[in-house]
């Protein structure tokens, strides 16, 4: 409907910035569509690129404790899961395990998924210092 | 419009703006449910890279077919150059708004891999590019409202002086208004308040994560309904109340949505008394985000 407008509206501080003088398409239409599709090749690029090189390792979990924080009985133990293979792990199981006083105790929690070359944070809880702790990833599933 | 009726002329990089915010407001309509349903952003976590090529393709044969009756431009594509060209636009438009909306609600963070990034993109990029694809079906003038698109001057320059109808009682028309918003705000916010998403995206994010959200709110609403020339902005500018001037309209209509979104939770048991405030406040903030997309579309639709 505002075919003939666009062309009569065309104004002369614009007609610099036009890339073609036979196509309707005015400046302001070239610069979008110049930029989008810029962004669309580097977005089908890397998803092709990534296609090419699977890089397939499996899921691999590596765990990095934070420091233990106690209040009152209770002692907080932060760990940070991180996945260094290329595969997404799901129901990501991370048990602690302590040993003291004779007895054993157990923490653990369950992250639903974390990406390859991802990491995700979670606090393990328990009633005595776990400075001794033993904690790893316990189980997971392919999604 | 009121800025560009008073121009004699629209200059065309200032219709291809009014095209882009239209196709992203189109995109948000669509999208925003699907923004925020974690299977969505699950998938893409495991997506492989042809199942990935597979939805952008999808996503722009998708694209093609509705430009051909629908799209996000002003003034329809006759070639097919331009169906196929509008279409690229219309496929990176969804995909860098996508982008910066799973960034806003802090389902991507920096330094995760590529992959699942990229996946999480493209297929929250499917939804929002049928929005741009049905942008003017959803908010393209009515035939009644004058044949002028809503980018051309003439089209709008009787709506300055106020219908006569309407011009005593401004009170109507606040509470059309009002109630309009009330209604899309609450048909959205009813349907994701119940959903473990707003407590994960809640939880997620930070106070200056919280701000932005807001800002990005009141920016949509703002865009939805004033700069994309949708639906029935010829009559809304007839019609009189405090509504009127861009910024209140703005502003009454996201504390309206928050208010909806308020009840929503409460409604559904998200929130209860004894919550700390800090947990009203975020969740209602992150469940706002929609609902006042819903409450510009419900205006819209008036």
């Amino acid at each position: 409907m505002t075919d003939k407008k666009r062309n009569t509206k065309q104004q002369p501080g614009h007609e610099h910035k036009k890339r073609s003088g036979i196509a309707p398409r005015t400046g302001a239409e070239w610069v979008s569509l110049i930029i989008s599709l810029v962004l669309l090749l580097l977005v089908v690029g890397t998803v092709v690129a990534l296609w090419l090189n699977p890089s397939g390792n499996p899921a691999r979990f590596r765990i990095d404790r934070g420091a233990i924080r106690s209040e009152g009985d209770v002692f907080y133990l932060p760990v940070i899961v991180s996945n260094d293979g290329d595969a997404t792990g799901a129901q990501v199981t991370v048990s602690g395990k302590l040993e003291a006083d004779g007895e054993e105790e157990e923490a653990s929690t369950t992250f639903d998924f974390i990406p390859g070359h991802s990491s995700a944070e979670a606090t393990l809880v328990f009633s005595k210092d776990p400075v001794s702790a033993e904690v790893r990833v316990t189980s997971y599933q392919n999604p | 419009m009121s800025k560009a009726s008073k121009a004699p002329a629209v200059s065309p990089w200032h219709q291809e703006f009014d095209d882009l915010m239209r196709a992203i407001a189109g995109a948000f309509l669509f999208g925003a449910p699907f923004l925020y349903t974690m299977e969505v952003w699950w998938k893409g976590n495991f997506t492989s890279p042809a199942r990935m090529l597979f939805a952008l393709v999808t996503a722009y044969v998708s694209l093609v077919a509705l430009n051909l009756n629908g799209g996000f431009r002003a003034r329809q594509p006759r070639t097919w150059a331009r169906i196929f060209a509008d279409s690229a636009e219309g496929l990176a438009i969804a995909l860098v708004t996508a982008a910066l909306s799973l960034v806003l609600i802090g389902i991507i963070k920096f330094g995760e891999g590529l992959e699942a990034i990229m996946g999480r993109i493209v297929m929250e990029a499917v939804p929002f590019s049928i929005g741009v694809g049905i942008a003017n079906n959803f908010l393209r003038m009515r035939p009644e409202e004058g044949g002028e698109g809503g980018g051309d001057g003439e089209g709008d320059s009787g709506g300055e002086g106020g219908g006569e109808d309407w011009g005593d009682n401004s009170w109507r028309g606040t509470l059309a208004d009002a109630g309009a918003t009330l209604l899309g705000a609450t048909i959205i916010a009813s349907s994701i308040a119940p959903t473990d998403e707003i407590p994960m995206i809640a939880g997620g994010l930070s106070s200056p994560g919280l701000l932005l959200l807001m800002g990005a709110s009141l920016l949509l609403s703002y865009v939805i309904v004033f700069e994309a020339e949708l639906g029935a902005q010829t009559a809304r500018i007839k019609q009189p109340g405090i509504f009127q001037s861009p910024i209140s309209e703005t502003l009454i209509s996201y504390l309206l949505s928050l208010l909806i979104a308020l009840l929503m939770m409460w409604l559904f048991q998200l929130v209860r008394a004894e919550d700390p405030l800090s947990q009203w406040v975020a969740y209602t903030i992150v469940l706002g985000f929609p609902a006042t997309i819903g409450g510009a579309a419900g205006r819209l639709a008036l």
